[in-house]
C-alpha cells in the first residue's frame, strides 16, 4: 500500500524506473505518451491516496508523485514533537519527552530554514572542501568512511533561539520554548581530519558551510542558510561530518544524508544536507551570518531596545543551561519522587546542578554524571521529598566549569537568542 | 484539582504570566479553515495569500510585532528574501491586519 511508504522511498522507486514503480505502487499503466492511466489502471489507487477524484488525470505523467502525497507529514518519523511551522518545517520536543540519556531520532527537534532537497541519496552525495586549502577535495560518503576514522559521539545540539517564546517584548522568529535541544549519538568523521587532509592554509580564519536545501522563495540563486565558524573552533576534535544518527541513516529532516554536527554552538553552525565547506581568509558572509541573525548586542540592553547593526556580534558558544525531563510539568507525584534531566554548557562541562522545591529559597545538589564524551550533555538526578501534599515547583540551576550559573531572568536581545534562564515544573503533590 | 497547563506553569522564569504555551497547531485545527491558523478579520485574505506564497502562516501567527515592526519585516523580506513588492494599498491593508491581530500583546498567540 502506498500509504505505508515514505515519500523518500516513493521518490527512489519512481526515479529508478518510473513505469515499473507506477505499476508496483499504484497498479498504474500509462498511455503510449507516458501520461494518464491506460484503461484507468491505477487511477483508483492514486485517487484513494490523495483522498479524492483527480479530474485531469489524463495529463498526469508517468512516475509522478501527487503533491498531496509528496508534501506528506512534516513530522513523519517523529514522535510527540510540537510543530511550530510546516514551511519551513520547525518542530520542538516537549521537555518530558527529552527524558532519554541519548535523544532518540524520533524525539530530536527539527529546525529548517528552507526547503529540504528532494535528492538525499547517500550513494551519489558529494562533499566539496575548497577555498584556501592546498588540495581541494571532493568526497563521497563512501570516501569519508574509507579515508578517515569513523567515530560515534553523543553531541548536544541546541537552536540559538531555544527559549525565544519567553521574550517580552516578543522577539521575531520561531517561538521555541524549551525543546529545541537534543543529544543524539552521531556517527561520522572528524571535520578536523578532513580539513587536515585538504591542507588548511595559513591565512584561513573562518569556515563557510553550504547545503543542498533551497530557498523558500524558490529563487535558485539564494541559499536559505550558510553559516560558518572560526577555524580554531572547526579544528576541535568533537566536530563531526555525520552520516548516521543513533546507529541509522540520518532522518531526512535532520539533514540526510550528510551534515555537520558542531556541539555547544548554535545549531545553525551544523549545516544540514551538507555539500560544501569553504575555508576563508575572512569571516563568512553567507545567508544568516549578518544583520541580527545569530548575533546579539555586544553589551546588555534593556528589553525592547533598538540596537544599531554595528553593535551586534556573532554568537559563538551556547550558555550554561539545564532542562527538567521528569516529572513533567503538571504531574501529580507522591511526596517522594526522583527529579531528573540534562545540563550542558557550550565548550565547557557542568560542575553542579542544584534543585529548589521552595521557589528558590533553599537549594539541594543533584547527582551529576560526567558527559559520555566531550560535547555531550550531562544527565542529573535528585531524590526529592515534599513535606506535605500541595503545589510545588521544581527549579533546576546548572553551574558550569567556569563557575557560571543559569540566571533567573532573561538577558533580552532583539532576536531572542541565548535564553538560558532556569527551567521549572509545577507539581500537584498528592 | 486545580487546572494545570495554565499560564505560569508553562512560562519561563521571566514573563511568567505571559502564558505563551506553544504554537501547537495541528493539522486538525487548520482543517476547514480558509486561512489556516490566521484569525478572521479585515485584510486576512490579502495577508494570507501574500505570506503563504513563500512560507507557512504558522510562522506569522507566532509573532508579536508593532505595525512598525511588521513594516520592517516586510522591508526585509522584499529586500533580501525575494518577496514581490505589494502595491501600497495592499501593503497598508496587510499591515493593518497584522498590527491589529499579531501585535506585541499577542492577542492571538496560538493556544495561549
Amino acid at each position: 500500500m502506498t500509504s505505508n511508504r515514505s515519500t523518500d522511498e516513493l521518490r527512489r522507486l519512481l526515479a529508478e524506473d518510473p513505469a515499473a514503480a507506477d505499476l508496483a505502487l499504484f497498479g498504474r499503466v500509462s498511455h503510449a505518451d507516458r501520461r494518464g492511466f491506460l484503461r484507468g489502471a491505477g487511477l483508483a489507487a492514486m485517487s484513494t491516496a490523495v483522498g479524492m477524484a483527480i479530474p485531469y488525470h489524463r495529463n498526469i505523467p508517468q512516475g509522478f508523485i501527487p503533491a498531496a502525497m509528496a508534501q506528506g507529514d512534516p513530522l513523519a518519523g517523529k514522535l510527540g514533537l510540537v510543530l511550530l511551522s510546516d514551511r519551513p518545517v520547525n518542530a520542538e520536543t516537549p521537555p518530558e519527552l527529552l527524558d532519554d540519556d541519548i535523544t532518540p531520532t524520533d524525539r530530536h527537534f527539527i529546525r529548517n530554514n528552507g526547503v529540504p532537497p528532494e535528492d538525499m541519496n547517500p550513494e551519489t552525495w558529494t562533499l566539496t572542501i575548497d577555498g584556501f586549502v592546498d588540495t581541494p577535495l571532493e568526497l563521497s560518503i563512501a570516501d569519508l568512511r574509507d579515508q578517515f576514522e569513523v567515530v560515534s559521539l553523543a553531541l548536544t545540539l541546541e537552536c540559538g533561539g531555544n527559549g525565544r517564546a519567553f521574550f517580552d517584548p516578543p522577539a521575531s522568529g520561531n517561538q521555541w520554548t524549551w525543546g529545541a535541544v537534543g543529544c543524539a549519538e552521531w556517527t561520522g568523521v572528524r571535520l578536523r581530519e578532513v580539513l587536515d587532509k585538504a591542507g588548511v592554509q595559513a591565512n584561513v580564519v573562518y569556515t563557510g558551510h553550504h547545503g543542498a536545501d533551497t530557498h523558500l522563495s524558490g529563487d535558485p540563486g539564494k541559499e536559505p542558510i550558510s553559516r560558518g565558524m572560526p577555524i580554531g573552533k572547526a579544528m576541535t576534535d568533537n566536530i563531526l561530518i555525520a552520516f548516521a544518527m543513533n546507529g541509522a541513516d540520518l532522518h531526512p529532516m535532520n539533514g540526510a544524508p550528510l551534515r555537520l554536527v558542531v556541539p555547544g554552538w548554535p545549531g545553525s553552525c551544523s549545516q544540514k544536507w551538507l555539500t560544501r565547506i569553504e575555508l576563508r581568509d575572512r569571516v563568512h558572509d553567507g545567508e544568516k551570518m549578518g544583520g541580527d541573525s545569530y548575533r546579539v548586542p555586544a553589551h546588555p540592553v534593556a528589553p525592547g531596545t533598538e540596537v544599531p547593526e554595528e553593535e551586534f556580534e556573532i554568537i559563538e558558544r551556547m550558555p550554561v543551561k539545564s532542562v527538567i525531563t521528569f516529572p513533567a510539568n503538571g504531574a501529580a507525584p507522591v511526596t517522594e519522587t526522583e527529579v531528573r534531566g540534562h545540563a550542558w554548557s557550550g565548550d565547557r562541562t557542568i560542575e553542579a546542578v542544584d534543585i529548589s522545591t521552595d521557589f528558590g529559597a533553599t537549594w539541594m545538589a543533584a547527582e551529576v554524571d560526567p558527559p559520555l564524551n566531550d560535547g555531550a550533555w550531562q544527565n542529573w538526578r535528585a531524590s526529592v521529598v515534599f513535606p506535605m501534599p500541595g503545589y510545588y515547583e521544581v527549579w533546576a540551576r546548572a553551574r558550569d566549569s567556569e563557575g557560571v550559573m543559569q540566571p533567573f531572568a532573561i538577558d533580552w536581545n532583539p532576536k531572542g537568542y541565548l535564553n538560558n534562564s532556569m527551567h521549572r515544573v509545577g507539581l500537584q503533590v498528592a | 484539582m486545580p487546572e494545570f497547563g495554565a499560564a505560569g506553569l508553562r512560562a519561563g522564569m521571566t514573563g511568567a504570566c505571559l502564558a505563551v504555551a506553544v504554537a501547537a497547531a495541528t493539522a486538525q485545527e487548520r482543517d476547514g479553515r480558509e486561512y489556516g491558523l490566521m484569525v478572521e478579520g479585515e485584510g486576512v485574505e490579502e495577508t494570507y495569500y501574500t505570506c503563504t506564497a513563500c512560507h507557512s502562516e504558522m510562522i506569522v501567527v507566532q509573532q508579536g510585532k508593532t505595525r512598525e515592526g511588521w513594516d520592517k519585516t516586510l522591508d526585509w523580506m522584499i529586500a533580501e528574501q525575494g518577496m514581490p513588492e505589494p502595491d501600497p494599498a495592499e501593503r497598508a491593508k496587510i499591515l493593518d491586519y497584522l498590527a491589529a491581530n499579531y501585535n506585541t500583546d499577542r492577542p492571538n498567540f496560538p493556544r495561549r
